[in-house]
């Protein structure tokens, strides 16, 4: 097997529609590591993905997963890949059991028996059809076959919405188990941030196609912060200091991308700490600088 | 990194068409053995029951026609199953699947010999069960197994399969059974518009279109429509790799 450094690597990708361009993209997901690829509805996430599974072409740049070329060695990369989508991909007529002869001859590395163990510890019934699983049972059967044959490199596109929280958190355990393999790997698109913050390691975010932030979590939460002041206070910080501030008729919420620089530059505010939802909302409005 | 057997991916593929495609083959399974149950009951009848006591020259038109749907009709809906490969592009096509397929280590080829060589042993398997059943009503008749028998076969299934190829191409096209529906009735009708105004026109003539001439075209174009099944078969299963190959824009 390859060695390789980094689970997946895009580098420069270009991808052109009418109306809509992915721009330039690049970042690394560390093998051993989960990835929150995050962006509000129509950023470029489930583009990336595409291109990463090769649904759609790609105009210019590369993409490597596993230390392999996305193109050139397909069908080796996509034995250990596994992807999950939003919604369920299998037919409705199957059952976990129709899906396990069908898997058992498409991968290598089928694991039968850790496929019938994770439906046992999901409750997923075997000879049940799927179109009678509710949401959060069909989430659970994809993620079952997509950890059942040895996959390094889970992608997984906008899995967790609309499920609730209770099985967000089962689906959440079960990766931190994945993990605990430090060569297998998850890239997580999702709008939940608050996932992500539970879970990821690093951290893309993508808006209107272009990468806008991409590095360690920690790191990210710990630069940026939120400066609640006064009208007065705000007019007093320099628009170059500042990624978007909202207003309302109390005063100013200013996301500030150093929030050491902030507290050093503006000694009489208040930096807080923030989320990554905040900063999601903030660097979303970055155009306009100023909004409500 | 290793990859799974080509054949073990070829079962495994064929196993996911046969269980989509399954309804197609249970309804044409029991609409061939309703027809073999109700060939045997007209015939036990025209032997001895109600239709024995006809007059000899309706006996004379009703033992025509009952010949061919005794022989004819069960093969006829043996056929049918090759529907099968056009439900299970229509179930693909809903959903996510083909973006699930696009991760998966198989590549486009095997999915589209998985479904063509589900075909050909649906086809294989219909032709010798309609052999067998010829050859249980030539022994019952004491005529053993005609050549018109099979000619006929070959040629219905020469015609259903082209029907279920052209069915289950244009559902990938149109990415909907029901467009391609409409499409192939549409073909369908265009097809058969001149063999009906012939069949019409020579109605009215000494030289009617009758069964015996149908069975004799066939019979008369037997080594062919075995290879033109082939071809079907073979562009068929091309158009679906390419079809299976195409990316999204």
């Amino acid at each position: 097997m390859m060695e390789y450094e980094n689970a997946i690597e895009i580098s420069g990708v270009t991808k052109r529609y009418d109306g809509f361009t992915l721009d330039n993209i690049s970042f690394s997901v560390p093998k051993g590591s989960i990835m929150g690829f995050i962006g509000q509805n129509g950023a470029g996430k489930t583009t990336t993905i595409k291109a990463l599974l090769n649904i759609i072409p790609i105009d210019g740049g590369s993409m490597k997963m596993l230390g392999m070329d996305h193109i050139t060695h397909e069908y080796e990369i996509k034995e250990q890949l596994a992807a999950v989508f939003d919604e369920m991909p299998f037919h409705n007529d199957f059952t976990a059991n129709g899906l396990n002869t069908v898997f058992k001859g498409l991968y290598h590395s089928w694991n039968e028996e850790q496929f019938f163990g994770y439906l046992d510890r999901f409750a997923l019934p075997r000879k049940k059809k799927i179109k009678k699983f509710s949401k959060g049972m069909k989430m659970k059967l994809q993620i079952a076959t997509a950890l059942s044959h040895g996959a390094k490199l889970l992608v997984m596109d906008e899995a967790t919405t609309g499920l609730d929280p209770v099985v967000r958190n089962e689906i959440l355990d079960i990766f931190r188990e994945y993990l605990q393999d430090d060569t297998n790997s998850i890239l997580m698109s999702s709008h939940i941030t608050s996932d992500l913050e539970k879970i990821a390691d690093s951290v893309t975010f993508i808006d209107k196609g272009k990468i806008l932030l991409s590095g360690y979590k920690d790191e990210i939460l710990e630069n940026h912060g939120v400066v609640k002041c006064t009208k007065a206070d705000f007019a007093q910080i320099a628009a170059e200091d500042f990624i978007s501030a909202r207003l309302n008729e109390f005063g100013a919420e200013v996301m500030v991308a150093d929030r050491a620089a902030c507290k050093k530059k503006y000694s009489g505010l208040l930096v807080e700490k923030t989320t990554l939802e905040e900063i999601m909302l903030f660097y979303v409005n970055r155009e306009k600088k100023e909004w409500s | 990194m290793k990859q799974a057997a080509f054949g073990t991916r070829l079962k495994s593929l064929m196993f996911r068409e046969f269980y989509l495609g399954r309804k197609d083959l249970i309804a044409s399974l029991v609409m061939s053995v309703l027809m073999i149950v109700m060939a045997f009951l007209l015939k036990l009848s025209f032997e001895y029951g109600n239709l024995a006591k006809l007059s000899a020259e309706n006996l004379e038109i009703v033992e025509e026609n009952l010949q061919v749907y005794i022989c004819y009709l069960p093969a006829f809906a043996m056929s049918v199953a090759g529907t099968m490969i056009s439900t299970s592009a229509a179930r693909d096509e809903i959903g996510l699947w083909h973006r699930f397929r696009c991760s998966t280590p198989a590549a486009p080829q095997i999915y589209a010999l998985a479904k063509y060589a589900c075909l050909l042993l649906v086809i294989l398997t219909g032709m010798v069960l309609s052999i067998g059943y010829f050859a249980l009503i030539g022994w019952m008749d004491g005529n053993g197994i005609q050549p018109e028998y099979i000619a006929v076969m070959i040629a219905m299934q020469l015609l259903f399969t082209s029907g279920s190829v052209l069915m289950q191409v244009m559902t990938m096209v149109f990415r909907s059974m029901d467009k391609a529906g409409i499409f192939v009735t549409g073909v369908g009708f265009c097809a058969a518009i001149p063999f009906v105004y012939t069949a019409t026109v020579r109605a009215e003539t000494e030289d009617p279109i009758d069964f015996q001439k149908i069975e004799e075209f066939c019979v008369s174009v037997l080594p062919l429509t075995p290879l033109l099944l082939l071809v079907v078969i073979g562009i068929g299963f091309l158009v679906t790799w390419a079809l299976l190959k195409r990316r999204e824009k």
